[in-house]
């Protein structure tokens, strides 16, 4: 079935389910039962707030607020209810209210500000929505209240310093590039080590997947949901929290659950954002470069390189390589500004009981290269329906479709930054025809605009569906069902058309993916009091199966007749293909009790079950169990409650597990082709004992408010240790297999600190400054890599990137100067730990600012720090003389050399003030810097950074002024302001990514470097939400 | 019925459903690749037999950079990182010293693996007439003539460390049976290509008699290749036509740029300047032999089986020198050479065969074999190449690392 058969079919069940709703909703019986409308209001600020959920205490019936701030509950027999309201980030307040048959009751809610709302209703990590008082282990929220002023485009951004413990390293400036995503840390030494990620209760792909073999970069499931459908994003961090989700959630899960409909009149809102994006430099540090890495390729007297690839003896050696580009763009540099257009359209509405969430959005964002640009737009519509008192059924469709024009990246004879940075070194000298005809002689033709002939394109079509039945047919006893669909579609093509400077024949590269993940999940749980209410106990159970298929194609082709459209077929040579089809299936179940004394000491105790198709036949069902606690202290007498109003304690102790990859258990071969015969070859030698890792989590922490909601203080203290764990283990090669073979064997552990401090600094009728801090500090060490802790190993995961006994989980090992700094040759101790290669301390530092009712200012920095990143283009461009921040030393040595005569070698090394390091880093010639020369070893650099994430400017704008619709605000945001880092290369979060799963081939999935990378850009934005 | 008990049915059906499903829930479900059990059937065999026709041409297309550079048939301008392989200096833990072992040793794995598959499918008297036997045992052995002839020291099937002759006894026992199965079969070529394979194993044992031989059962315009196509690509077509990497410029063909034998060519760029590898340093003199992505690398020549019996004949008894050139000059012939005058002694003549087979066999993965033996050979016949650099590959630390007999 076609993407678009699937959307149209899924379209049509939507449409024949709000149908069918409609005409099932139960009339209004009006003589019997009456009406709870009302407001919710911010106390701090008196801004209405979208979404607080309100509800009758005991009776299941409640709903949402919508975005004026109103509620209102149907069809409420008379008598007397508790009306409770909950919302992220504010306190509870519940009023009790009379209801009468045919009247409508009202009541209003000011809600505070606090920085522990312990009665919020969570729903992550747990068999079904409990509490926050209730939950053992630490939570992340975030809502869409903390998002709507901010500049954000999806998940990555959203998480991006907001969260403990999470780690978003953005990879690469160009636009529809994905992040990474770490979660605690590496929690394995090999596997997959993405967070699940589920959406509404759907559990979505969660793989990177990559851009083509050109664009060196991948794009991320999490970049298909939309920011503005987003309500709120919980992440699950840890063992201990993520037990009930079994096998694979041991690098954590996130949950994303988007806007719901509510009931009432449909509100409208639009919103409109322009901007662009900026290059402010290609280069983390521009001082040294005065070309900005020859992006600045006009007239400049700095567009030179130096001519060390030349024999000493020749008398041009060392001399400045000038260079001209007559393919230069007339403003004398290959930076644009990069358009930036946003556009969302939304309605959610709700009539009887039925609710719905219907949204579109549009997104066209430019690079600031020419041929950047990346176009994503998509709808969803969240219908939600109660037929009968206690059930439920509701349904989330989403569908996403990206269109990602490339430019060639990173380590690839045919990039951006790889030949235009290289200067006169590069791939594309003399161009074509009389190209070069007015260059002068004297200097080098270099035409780096043919590089954009190179077309690279990725398209994804990402479509998300899920159902979900909710049936509490008795008091206490609630069932969730839910079916989900994820089908991501991704093509990727690479085309350099016939007649193109580096294929003249012409060469076409076409990639398809398909990714099908199939849910099926039940919980249900029972709630009962007993001892006059004191104990409150909760059973609950449930059971998963997910079902994936990925199917993979891949062809390359080349040598076209003349200047047709490329296609598979027009290629007179077939020079690759490859086909991958793979089914894999988990299925589980769980049994959890949650017990509540006092509504104040609460443990739970659950056991979660797996078994996987990854599993080897030797291996049989895995079991992992969790306990968790939590206490309240806040709500006993004796708690000085008049200074810290919550205060609770919190312990919890899980496993969880990670499945090896679909044929680890099994012995396979692949079907080749020669010559069109078939064939077979080894495959995967199969390991028939091989199971999942096991990773157990012990977290202990405590959440405070105090001082009236005005601070509050989250902290968390956990540690993991990973057993039987996954390595793949090289076999002799004369066995015939050369894949690894998985095995059980390695052990590792992880440690950290987490805190979430928030506070409002100011508090005034008129100005409200608040500001928070994420702070993360994360330690881990490979306690065994081989299955034989007598011996000290590493495992080499990737570009320098190792794991090794009782070290940093993974490490860069290098060849390291040991006196830099000195007067003299290198010392160089080879084979040694650099640093980690993912970073060991995250800082969050966000601030908020509420000018009465109508002025917002919002901005956060970042910090990443502790890790080391191999700067592969410093050293490509060192060793061909393309290095600016070289120029320097490299004359001095070479004028040194040159009136050096018969000591002309040591002449060189000891000119003045070139000291060891810039004889390895900076070396004029392999055997004047015999030795030591050119290795990218010396260049694997501290890459902590500072980066201003996002600062915005949001104004409400008054009645007076505007008196149309409900609200209208304007924005003006900015993201990537500024970066502070000692770092050398273009950008120390970007990454070389290639191979299917977006890791760095022969990279492992650990490895990451910069090669040429564009960094991230600079992005303005001017929005303009309007609701009506 | 009260809510309590209402409760617990609903429970018990909860739970029940899924639990008696469980059996096929959980059932391991991994489709879509071949297993070995696929692979133990009568209609399997063109494939398998094609798969071990696929890993040789693999083993050698991924051996002819690592040969090429060690023994000095070209040399290093590009941006790879060889270490110190171009000088002749290899360690164990050099790169790409990996990747041409494992691809040789799966060969053989594959092929004589391959064989006992075939014996237990086929009854005696099909196995003993089977175009795919013989073309089995024809693979192992030239498997097995890459890892003896190249290697140091070797290992087999993750066993102890072994000479590197193991493979020479290996590899002639495997000719020896694809003859006359091949005889049987009806397929000359077969027959040829194991006379060659044998006669190749003869020569690296100095069984002169038996080299010579087996040589002369070949017919001079037999060849017989590991076929290459565009998806396997020839990796030094595509390291010096599509890159510039590998560079005939320092070797000692730089010196022969007419042979027919060993075709090669100066490259410039666009302003007419003699071009430079990828290293931007290194002049690039482009190797022509694999002129396009799926040339095929030769595995024995009529030829190559000329030149065999002109060295036997100088290597035997004192060594007939007459002989000697009347078998080069039929294999110049082929190639529409003019004759070479009969050297007036020995020494000269071996100069002249040293030459002959360089070129004859230039980047097939064969100069190795023949710079090492003579390197090693005493009198006339010796020849210095190798002076100063390896004469061999040694075992990857790859494969001692993973190969518990290396480190107990």
């Amino acid at each position: 079935m076609s993407i678009r058969a699937t959307v149209r079919g899924t379209l049509g069940l939507s449409c024949a389910l709000a149908l069918g709703c409609a005409m099932l909703a139960r009339p209004a019986t009006a003589q019997e039962t009456g009406r709870v409308t009302g407001q919710v209001t911010s106390a701090q600020n008196m801004r209405p707030l979208e979404g607080a959920q309100v509800s009758l205490e005991g009776t299941g019936m409640g709903g949402l607020a919508n975005s004026e701030g109103r509620y209102l509950i149907l069809n409420v027999p008379a008598g007397t209810y508790t009306v409770r309201v909950t919302m992220i980030g504010y306190g509870t307040a519940r009023q009790q209210v009379t209801v009468a048959a045919g009247q409508v009751t009202t009541q209003d809610f000011t809600l505070n500000e606090t920085a522990l709302a312990l009665d919020e209703i969570v729903v992550t990590g747990t068999a079904a929505a409990v509490r926050a008082k209730e939950v053992g282990n630490s939570l992340d929220a975030i809502t869409s209240h903390e998002l709507e002023d901010i500049p954000v485009r999806n998940t990555d951004d959203i998480l991006a310093g907001r969260a403990p413990g999470v780690t978003i390293m953005t990879n690469s400036g160009q636009p529809g590039a994905g992040a990474t995503v770490k979660i605690r840390g590496i929690s394995s030494i090999s596997g997959t080590k993405e967070p699940l990620i589920y959406v509404d209760g759907v559990r979505i792909y969660n793989e990177p997947t990559r851009a083509g073999w050109g664009a060196r970069t991948a794009s991320t499931p999490l970049q298909d949901i939309a920011a503005d459908d987003i309500d709120r994003v919980e992440v699950v961090k840890g063992a201990a929290a993520t037990t009930l989700y079994g096998t694979e959630a041991a690098a954590g899960v996130i949950q994303i659950f988007t806007k719901k409909g509510i009931s009432g009149a449909p509100i409208w809102n639009a919103e409109i954002s322009e901007g662009f994006n900026e290059q402010a430099s290609f280069l983390a540090n521009p001082s040294e470069d005065p070309t900005d890495l020859y992006t600045k390729c006009g007239n400049l007297n700095d567009l030179y390189s130096l001519n060390l690839q030349a024999s000493t003896s020749d008398p041009t050696w060392g001399n400045k390589l000038y260079m001209q580009d007559p393919t230069c763009p007339s403003d004398g540099t290959w930076q644009r500004l990069g358009p930036i257009g946003r556009y969302d359209l939304s309605v959610r509405g709700g009539m009887g009981d039925v609710t719905y969430y219907v949204s579109g959005n549009y997104n066209d964002t430019k690079g600031t290269l020419p041929t950047s640009r990346s176009r994503d737009g998509g709808f969803r519509t969240n219908a939600s329906f109660s037929p009968s008192d206690g059930l439920n059924i509701s349904m989330n469709t989403a569908y996403t479709r990206r269109n990602t024009r490339w430019v060639p990246d990173g380590n690839n004879s045919n990039g951006f930054l790889l030949n235009v940075g290289r200067g006169a070194q590069n791939y594309l000298k003399g161009g074509k025809g009389d190209d070069c005809a007015n260059v002068p002689a004297d200097k080098i033709c270099i035409t780096n605009g043919y590089l954009f002939d190179t077309q690279l394109y990725t398209e994804t079509d990402h479509f998300i569906s899920g159902l979900t039945t909710t049936w509490n047919p008795i008091k206490g006893l609630s069932n969730r069902f839910s079916v989900g669909w994820d089908y991501l579609y991704i093509k990727n093509n690479t085309t350099r058309p016939f007649g193109s400077l580096r294929a003249p024949a012409g060469y076409f590269w076409d990639e398809n993916t398909h990714h099908t993940k199939l849910s099926l999940d039940y919980a249900g749980s029972y709630q009962n009091d007993f001892m006059g209410g004191d104990l409150a106990s909760t059973f609950s159970w449930g059971g998963q199966i997910f079902k994936d298929h990925h199917r993979w194609t891949e062809w390359d082709v080349e040598d076209f007749a003349g200047p047709v459209t490329p296609t598979i077929e027009s290629g007179a040579s077939v020079t690759y293909r490859s086909e991958d089809n793979v089914s894999q299936t988990s299925a589980g179940f769980f049994f959890q009790e949650l017990l509540g004394y006092q509504d104040r000491l609460f443990l739970t105790a659950g056991l979660r079950v797996d078994g996987n198709s990854a599993f080897g036949s030797n291996f049989g069902l895995q079991a992992y169990p969790k306990v968790s606690g939590s206490w309240v202290l806040s709500d006993y007498d004796w708690f000085p409650s008049d200074k810290i109003e919550s205060f609770k304690l919190r312990a919890a102790l899980g496993e969880s597990g990670k499945a090896p990859n679909p044929f680890a258990s099994l012995r396979t071969w692949s079907g080749v082709g020669l010559e069109g015969s078939p064939g077979f070859t080894p495959g995967s030698p199969g390991n028939p004992d091989v199971g999942p890792e096991r990773t157990k989590e012990l977290e202990f922490g405590f959440d405070l408010s105090a001082l009236n909601g005005r601070i509050g203080v989250e902290a968390t203290h956990y540690k993991a240790k990973t057993t039987k764990a996954l390595v793949n283990v090289d076999l002799p090669s004369s066995l015939g297999f050369l894949q690894n073979r998985t095995e059980n064997i390695g052990a590792l552990q992880n440690s950290g600190y987490e805190f979430q401090l928030t506070g409002a600094l100011v508090r005034t009728d008129k100005i409200e400054w608040r500001a928070r801090a994420n702070l993360s500090f994360m330690k881990s060490k490979a306690l065994d890599v081989d299955g034989d802790p007598t011996v000290e190993s590493c495992i080499y995961v990737g570009l320098y990137s190792n794991i090794c006994d009782g070290q940093q989980v993974p490490v860069l090992r290098a060849t390291r100067i040991m006196n830099p700094d000195s007067v003299g040759n290198p010392r160089l101790v080879r084979d040694t730990t650099i640093g980690p290669t993912y970073p060991t301390n995250l800082i969050g530092l966000g601030t908020t600012i509420s000018i009465g009712s109508s002025i917002q200012i919002d901005a956060l920095i970042e910090h990443q720090g502790g890790h080391y990143l191999p700067d592969y283009t410093a050293y490509q461009n060192e060793r061909r003389g393309s290095w600016h921040p070289c120029f320097a030393m490299q004359t001095i040595m070479v004028d040194a050399y040159k009136s050096g005569g018969a000591s002309a070698v040591t002449s060189a090394l000891n000119a003045a003030g070139v000291t060891a390091e810039d004889r390895a880093r900076c070396a004029i010639n392999s055997t004047v810097n015999a030795g030591y020369s050119y290795s990218s070893y010396y260049w694997i650099e501290p890459a902590d950074f500072w980066r201003m994430r996002s600062v915005s400017l949001s104004y409400d704008v008054p009645k007076s002024v505007l008196n149309w619709g409900r609200s209208t605000t304007v924005t003006l945001a900015a993201r990537n302001l500024f970066t502070i880092t000692d770092y050398h290369g273009t950008d120390p979060e970007v990454q070389d990514f290639a191979d299917a799963t977006g890791n760095v081939v022969g990279g492992g999935e650990f490895g990451r470097r910069d090669y040429y990378q564009i960094p991230n850009p600079r992005t303005y934005l001017l929005s303009v939400r309007i609701s009506w | 019925m009260t809510n309590q008990a209402k409760m617990l049915r609903i429970v018990a059906v909860a739970l029940l459903l899924p639990l008696g499903a469980c059996s096929d829930l959980l059932q391991v479900q991994s489709p879509g690749r071949i297993s070995d059990a696929d692979l133990g059937t009568k209609d399997a065999i063109p494939g398998m037999v094609t798969g071990m026709q696929y890993n040789l041409s693999d083993a050698i297309n991924n051996n002819l950079e690592l040969t090429a550079m060690l023994s000095g048939e070209l040399y290093h301008g590009g941006s790879y990182n060889w270490a110190d392989i171009p000088r002749g200096v290899i360690h164990d833990d050099d790169p790409y010293v990996n990747g041409g072992w494992s691809q040789a040793q799966q060969a053989r794995w594959v092929a004589e693996d391959g064989i006992n598959k075939l014996k237990d499918l086929l009854t005696a008297d099909e196995f003993a007439k089977s175009p795919y036997v013989a073309r089995a045992y024809i693979y192992a052995g030239y498997a097995n003539r890459i890892l003896g002839a190249n290697w140091c020291n070797s290992v087999i099937d993750g066993g102890p460390q072994v000479a590197n002759t193991e493979h020479f006894g290996r590899a002639k026992d495997e000719f020896t049976a694809a003859i006359p199965i091949a005889q049987a079969a009806g397929r000359t070529d077969l027959v040829n290509a194991a006379y060659a394979g044998r006669a190749q194993i003869e020569v690296l044992q100095s069984d002169w008699g038996s080299a010579a031989a087996d040589a002369a059962q070949v017919p001079s315009d037999f060849e017989f290749y590991a076929p290459i196509d565009t998806e396997m690509r020839n990796q030094l077509w595509y390291e010096t036509h599509s890159r510039p990497e590998y560079t005939v410029w320092g070797t000692f063909l730089q010196s022969h740029p007419d042979d027919p034998r060993a075709p090669w060519s100066i490259e410039y760029d666009a302003n007419g300047a003699v071009a430079k590898g990828a290293n931007g340093a290194t002049d690039m003199y482009r190797q022509d032999k694999y002129d396009n992505s799926s040339s095929d690398v030769a595995l024995s020549k009529g030829t190559e089986m000329l030149l065999v019996q002109a060295e036997a004949a100088l290597a035997s008894g004192g060594g007939d020198i007459t002989a000697a050139y009347g078998f080069m000059n039929q294999a110049r012939a082929v190639y529409g050479m003019a004759a070479l005058p009969v050297a007036g002694n020995l020494t000269d003549a071996w100069v002249d065969l040293h030459y002959e087979r360089y070129a004859t066999l230039w980047i097939e993965v064969r100069h190795l074999e023949d710079a090492r033996r003579w390197f090693a050979a005493t009198g006339p016949a010796h020849d210095d190449a190798l002076a100063d650099r390896a004469v061999c590959i040694p075992i990857p630390q790859a494969e001692k690392l993973a190969n518990t007999n290396f480190h107990g």
